[in-house]
């Protein structure tokens, strides 16, 4: 079982609130979804080695020039505030 | 005179050509029904008139200077994941409630390019997590061959507006069946590529490593079609693959005579409703009479394909969707400190599908779980693999069911969040195996509700997929069938 209190460290480490409610709901879920997902215990998996991608992939690698997007204006504007080609938030260094 | 909103990519783009329609009356027609009947099916979440006849009435001025191309004129629903410059875009979450891209994705702007028209767009499960459409902060979405059923998620809007003409065909997602479970449950033909094949940029990402976009059409020609615009390699994409890309609509006529089909014994089993298995069968004995030989195959760790995605899905997911944290775009909760207006944009703007898959993913990503949950999932996602590579050692594809059962009813399963898990049992190995794999209707099951044939083929082999389609669909014509809501 994980208890109340382990969801709401969890709930910290991904930066999010959750109401009572929604503590005592996921307490359970998340129980129970782990209980089947520990299923995989069954399989022999020592010698098996991980998948991260099925298909083969290599990073890309570019020459590393400078040039513009054309989008700053646009893109800035999506935020709730901003300042010129800034983003407004809380004071973060007190 | 046909309504036009009914017909396909093709056949509208034959009138069109030959000047018996302009781009701006199929856009009407289609504009029309979404008037007269989306308020029953509930499949887009945005629609834009305005945007979409002007886009119309620029297709007309290309099409009567000679210029036309597959999708000029050709009103499309993308499913609300994929950016729309000027448009809307909000994943079905209040987090981006408002939300208005300044690009487009890679394969919006490639559709733009030939003209397209882009009458909305469609609803789908909150950032893609869920298998009915019902975890979507807008609206449910109707299955419009039974009101009271769901239409299959991720991509229910997209599946339910192809089924209802509200749109001539749609581009969905696929993360664990997202594609395929709508189209099999709405009765419409949808593709999901090989991962790789079809650029990710600009498509909000859900789970990185299995997300991929392909086409929801009315037939097989359609989705051949799209392909030809979707497929290719994107340098914005680190994972496009860079190989080229055939015309898919050359194999559709070809035989299907020595066509070597894998049926998997897990995929009949338990759990497995009658209809679904008698219906997929009969479809199976149509593929040999037409001449393709059944060999039985086994992909014996499929009952932890479930497992397996449940782990890495939600915790590619925990880290892609930190983004929405307030501060660059979407919603912006309250708060003093920076922290606190973090967790309280999360904890407002997310549903809770959402939040417990960002739970799920934190925590199977915690110090001390690593090797407890994730490493073993991308092991098991290891044997998944071999399962597939040793199946196709013998066979050119794997047939079977795409959903254990037809369309459940709404809210049957919304309280219930490991059922509707489950329910992607038949779809999710094809993702973590990056495989290509398309829905197409064969047949109806009780209550009249559309059942999909699942084919499985080889690592960029959607020509293989594409043409077995074909031949069963011209031999069936299932795909002809209408709902009538």
């Amino acid at each position: 079982m994980i208890s109340r209190d382990n969801i709401k460290k969890v709930a910290g480490l991904s930066r999010m609130t959750l109401c009572e409610a929604e503590l005592d709901k996921l307490s359970g879920q998340m129980t129970a979804i782990l209980d089947f997902v520990a299923t995989l215990d069954k399989l022999e998996l020592k010698d098996v080695p991980p998948t991260s991608h099925a298909v083969l992939v290599n990073n890309i690698f570019r020459e590393d020039e400078p040039c513009l997007s054309g989008l700053i204006d646009d893109a800035i504007k999506a935020a709730t505030e901003h300042e010129g080609h800034f983003f407004r938030v809380p004071k973060v260094i007190e | 005179m046909t309504d036009l909103a009914s017909l396909t990519i093709h056949a509208l783009h034959e009138l069109l050509k030959n000047k018996k329609a302009s781009a701006v009356e199929a856009t009407q027609a289609v504009l029309q029904r979404i008037e007269a009947f989306d308020q029953h099916i509930g499949s887009y979440i945005t629609v834009c008139p305005e945007i979409a006849l002007a886009q119309a009435g620029a297709a007309d001025k290309v099409i009567a200077a000679g210029n036309i191309q597959t999708l000029t004129g050709i009103p499309l629903g993308p499913k609300d994941i994929y950016l729309t410059k000027g448009i809307q875009t909000t994943c079905a979450s209040a987090i981006l409630k408002g939300y208005v891209p300044p690009y487009d994705a890679t394969v919006i702007a490639k559709c733009l390019e030939q003209d397209c028209v882009l009458v909305g767009k469609t609803n789908m499960d909150e950032f893609a997590m869920g298998s009915s459409t019902e975890t979507s902060h807008y609206k449910k979405t109707h299955n419009p061959w039974d009101l009271e059923r769901i239409p299959g998620g991720s991509s229910g809007g997209s599946a339910a507006a192809v089924a209802a003409d509200l749109c001539i065909a749609s581009l969905g997602t696929d993360t664990g069946g997202s594609i395929r479970q709508p189209a099999s449950h709405c009765g419409i033909v949808g593709l999901k590529p090989t991962y790789g094949r079809v650029s990710r940029y600009g498509t909000i990402a859900f789970a990185s490593s299995l997300d991929q976009m392909g086409p929801m059409t009315k037939d097989v020609r359609d989705c051949a079609l799209l392909m030809n615009v979707m497929a290719g390699f994107d340098k914005r994409d680190s994972t496009s693959i860079n190989r080229p890309v055939p015309d898919y609509t050359k194999v559709l006529g070809q035989s299907v005579k020595g066509l070597r089909i894998g049926v998997p014994k897990e995929f009949f089993g338990k759990g497995i409703a009658t209809d679904v298995h008698d219906t997929v069968k009969t479809a199976l004995k149509k593929l040999e009479e037409l001449g393709a030989i059944l060999v039985e195959v086994a992909l014996p760790n499929t009952e932890y394909a479930v497992a397996t995605y449940y782990i890495l899905a939600p915790a590619e997911a925990s880290s892609n969707l930190a983004r929405y944290d307030g501060v660059r775009f979407g919603l912006r909760g309250p708060g003093k400190s920076i922290q606190e207006m973090y967790e309280n944009t999360k904890g407002t703007g997310f549903g809770s599908e959402v939040k417990r898959r960002i739970m799920l993913g934190t925590y199977v990503l915690s110090s001390g779980y690593y090797d407890a949950y994730y490493l073993k999932a991308q092991k098991a996602r290891t044997i998944i693999l071999r399962d597939f590579q040793k199946a196709f050692e013998n066979v050119d594809i794997i047939a079977g069911p795409v959903a254990p059962t037809t369309a459940f009813r709404l809210g049957e399963k919304t309280d219930d969040p490991l059922q509707m898990y489950l329910s992607d049992i038949l779809t999710i190995s094809t993702n973590l195996a990056a495989l290509p794999g398309m829905s197409l209707p064969c047949g109806f099951g009780e209550g009249g509700m559309p059942i999909g044939l699942q084919l499985i083929g080889q690592a960029f082999d959607e020509e293989t997929l594409l043409r077995t389609a074909h031949a069963f669909e011209q031999a069936t014509l299932w795909h002809k069938a209408k709902p009538k809501f």
